[in-house]
């Protein structure tokens, strides 16, 4: 087995005395792309930010677990040790970050910033080129001399991605990286994401609640609920066969699983919120499989065959039907 | 043929009299219990049509008739106002932040009806159980509510007058997907109980493909393709259709330019 | 109504990352402390005339005495009780604050209103005349205004010369309201529960009392608090040129300005009722400060 490049275990963060995360474990191999899928407060974004180490900004701190990186303990590390990961090692690229460049810098003018303070060896002016070159904008040049409101949606969302190549990130983390973006665009960017990875090799972390998204771009998917990940494997085979109820209605509710006319799978009540998360499984209350059991433990996320694991206390029975039909 | 509720003919739509149009050459046909959508991305003119089928911008040019009349010279209080109504897309910003639920779709059946309080209060109770809420979530105000709950609420307010064409203008964009589904479960039921004809305005052609039976494509301002919903999306002639059912993620259809 | 306390909301509790923030940095005994020093000033207004031994303007002891138990503010240059006279200038002072603010605020939200849902013409004409009324400078033209006037007479409650300041301040007050609140109408105007509405066949004046006032409230209200400080100090300035409430009426302004004569030797007679005055301001601007929290953490 190979050493994964990312490696996050049993991870539990909380704000100001409310746990937000709880179990969360994920693998990243050295030149995957995982795909994490959640829908609003399953706590994706979240799980970004204590990837950045950002947590102290909205008050929040690990309280179990660990995020092991290229061998460092990411959880582990101080204000200095986060400063030479972020940018250098792990490349973030923020949710809605259409806003997120300074609209009195020129758009050089901010990548040659970070190039400065990222990648001191390099020869700033090229290498600015360059990064905006890698994320295919057309002109380079000229865009260099802008100003963010004088490009588009996709371009800018194209220059944040170049900001946070600068330091030649070994993984790039995106937050929700496509969402306010019209489709034909998407495209666009995911095409760099892929580029990119077939480039350099580099690791993506993507965090999306659009599942065609992952489809596309992602080898492997972890789906989070209430927290916690309640299902990781192969993208493709999770898509045509999910091993977690949460995950199969989420697929059942797009509108391309059912024919014209078809009712769409709902999931009734409302998602399960830090601090009132309900004792046992999650996702209990609005599972139609639940039983006894999944009300008052609360389920581990277990492998099953095929490199894949499941947090359901149903699962297991039935991953022997599934495995047989794969 | 069912009747025909809206009636766009050769319309063009500018949001102020310098400026280039928003939309041109606009055509489309509206009949009870029909299903159209209108699809395209930013800038694509759409939302302008949709604000001119509701009567909410005049068009400078051709006309938009409704049962026949023009949307211009419509009075305040005219009861053609009841014959289409709206969905918005912001469950945010689409509902008034200090009105419960109750008193949101209560005060529609107070000014179309002239209903007493109490009578209004029970009847929005019906409208609202109608799209799924009831008990006390009805009387939350918006800052109490999901966004899946805030969007039914908007549905219920527009259903409380007894509209015959709801124009809903991106209902499920701003949606978690398990939401969007039991909203577009909604529209479906509602479309079946109460004859509705659903004019969806939408970038999202898998929603579209559901919902409709027919769609325009806009691009610039302007209809590039328009036909049946399924053939529509399975042989499309239009580049930009094409480009724009190529760049849905996930999708296995691809087509050749 | 100003502050909302929804039942269990979680989504709203959740979603709002930025107020979390908020929340965790802002004392939650701002408001509090706020409301709390204000109600004792308005208590004291109240209650310390009705139990004080002395009466605002009888002669109590020897002039310039220290405080001490007798006289909790000590005496002043004509041998009255300092204490007593600030509890009753303050009732003046707040009887008139309460006046311009409401008169204000109501005056200048009508026309801001009004000016939002009108047409370009007369938006424009009502926007010039507030523009020209913010731009005057307007104490100047409020103290003029005032001391043409100050020689009317008692009316009620209020000393003389207190309902020609009133209104001089209102006259030129009002316009910083509409500024305020045109705007954030505007805004609000655009939003598409707004549109829904005018889709309903709603009626111009049920959007603006069921819709838009509603929303403008607490926007409306936080601008009063602060409001009323500022009508304090310009209250209180008014005795410096003749204007305002004539004496022998106490009132705050007044009475710090009797005592700048003897500023050094007897320093209680303006500090007393200056720290009064103080703890005014500084409870409302606490409340003010939570109130603006509550619109910049609530209204998104």
């Amino acid at each position: 087995m190979t050493t994964d490049l990312l490696t996050i275990d049993g991870l539990g963060v909380e704000i100001g005395g409310l746990p937000v995360l709880s179990e969360v474990t994920l693998s990243l191999p050295s030149h995957g792309v995982l795909g994490l899928v959640g829908e609003t407060g399953s706590g994706k974004s979240l799980t970004c930010r204590a990837l950045m180490g950002l947590l102290p900004r909205i008050g929040g701190k690990v309280v179990a677990g660990s995020i092991g990186f290229d061998g460092t303990t990411l959880t582990d590390l101080d204000d200095r040790g986060w400063s030479r990961v972020r940018g250098g090692q792990i490349g973030f690229v923020p949710q809605a970050s259409l806003n997120a460049l300074d609209p009195v810098m020129t758009v050089g003018a901010q990548l040659r910033e970070s190039v400065r303070h990222l990648d001191p060896g390099a020869e700033v002016m090229a290498r600015s080129r360059e990064l905006l070159e890698l994320v295919r904008l057309p002109n380079p040049q000229g865009v260099l001399r802008r100003y963010p409101h004088e490009l588009s949606g996709g371009m800018r969302q194209r220059v944040m991605i170049a900001l946070a190549l600068a330091g030649r990130p070994r993984l790039l983390v995106a937050d929700e990286p496509t969402t306010a973006l019209d489709v034909t665009v998407q495209k666009a960017i995911l095409e760099v994401f892929a580029d990119l990875r077939a480039a350099s090799g580099m690791s993506l972390l993507l965090v999306t609640h659009d599942l065609g998204v992952v489809a596309d771009v992602a080898d492997t998917i972890a789906v989070m609920y209430g927290g916690t990940v309640v299902e990781v494997g192969n993208t493709g085979k999770v898509m045509r066969e999910p091993a977690h109820p949460y995950t199969a209605a989420l697929l059942g509710a797009r509108p391309t699983s059912r024919a014209q006319g078809e009712r769409l799978v709902t999931i009734p009540g409302v998602p399960a919120v830090p601090g009132q998360w309900p004792t046992g499984c999650r996702f209990a209350p609005r599972c139609p499989h639940a039983r006894d059991v999944c009300r008052t433990e609360q389920p581990a996320l277990l492998p099953l065959t095929g490199d894949r694991s499941s947090a359901c206390h149903g699962w297991p029975g039935q991953s022997e039907e599934a495995s047989t039909n794969v | 043929m069912s009747e025909l509720l809206l009636e766009v003919t050769n319309a063009e739509f500018r949001y102020a009299k310098g400026l280039a149009p928003a939309a041109t050459g606009i055509n489309l046909e509206v009949r009870a219990g029909d299903a159209v959508g209108i699809v395209g991305e930013s800038g694509s003119g759409k939302t302008t049509v949709g604000r001119g089928l509701v009567g909410s911008l005049h068009p400078s040019a051709g006309t938009v008739l409704v049962q026949g009349r023009p949307w211009k010279g419509v009075r305040r209080r005219d009861p053609l106002r009841r014959v289409v109504q709206m969905v918005f897309q912001d469950p945010y910003a689409s509902l008034n932040p200090m009105l419960s639920a109750q008193a949101t779709v209560a005060e529609v059946v107070r000014v179309w009806d002239g209903a007493k309080a109490d009578v209004a209060a029970a009847r929005a109770e019906e409208v609202l159980a109608e799209v799924g809420l009831s008990g006390e979530v009805i009387r939350r105000r918006p800052a109490g509510l999901s966004g899946g709950q805030r969007q039914r609420v908007g549905i219920a307010r527009a259903l409380a007058c007894g509209p015959q064409v709801l124009v809903a203008d991106e209902p499920t964009s701003a949606l978690d997907v398990s939401v969007q589904a039991n909203v577009l479960n909604l529209l479906l039921d509602l479309r079946a109980s109460r004859g509705l004809a659903i004019v969806l305005i939408s970038h999202d052609l898998a929603v579209v493909d559901y919902l409709t039976d027919r769609a325009l494509v806009m691009l610039n301002g302007e209809v590039v393709e328009r036909g049946d919903t399924r053939a529509l999306l399975q042989h499309p002639s239009h580049e930009y259709t094409k480009t724009l059912i190529n760049s849905i993620p996930g999708n296995p259809l691809t087509f050749a330019s | 109504m100003l502050t909302q306390t929804p039942t269990p909301a979680p989504r709203k509790h959740w979603l709002r990352l930025p107020h979390w923030r908020f929340a965790a940095r802002r004392p939650r005994g701002a408001l509090a402390l706020g409301l709390a020093l204000l109600a004792l000033i308005v208590l004291a207004t109240i209650f310390v005339p009705m139990i004080s031994p002395y009466t605002a303007t009888e002669i109590a002891g020897k002039p310039l005495m220290p405080p001490s138990l007798a006289h909790l503010f000590g005496t002043d240059t004509a041998g009255r009780d300092v204490f007593v006279r600030t509890w009753v200038g303050g009732r003046n002072d707040l009887l008139m604050v309460v006046l311009v603010v409401v008169a204000s605020s109501a005056i200048g939200t009508l026309v801001g209103v009004v000016a939002s849902m009108s047409s370009q013409l007369t938006d424009s004409i009502l926007m010039r005349l507030t523009d020209a009324l913010i731009s005057f400078p307007g104490m100047i033209i409020v103290m003029a205004i005032a001391l043409v006037f100050s020689g009317v007479g008692e009316v009620g409650p209020f000393p003389r010369g207190a309902l020609p300041a009133v209104i001089a301040i209102v006259a030129i007050n009002w316009a910083s309201y509409t500024r305020l609140v045109r705007g954030e109408a505007l805004s609000l105007r655009s939003r598409d529960f707004i549109t829904a509405a005018t889709l309903l066949g709603y009626s111009k004046t049920r959007i603006i009392i069921r819709h838009l006032l509603p929303n403008l409230a607490t926007t409306v209200v936080a601008y009063m608090v602060v409001d009323a400080i500022v009508a304090v100090v310009t209250i209180a300035g008014m005795p410096f040129i003749g204007a305002g409430i004539q004496p022998p009426a106490p009132e705050w302004g007044s009475l710090m300005l009797a005592g700048s004569t003897v500023l050094y030797s007897a320093w209680w007679v303006t500090v007393m009722p200056g720290l009064v005055v103080t703890v005014y301001g500084i409870a409302l601007s606490l409340i003010a400060d939570s109130l603006l929290a509550e619109v910049d953490g609530g209204a998104r």
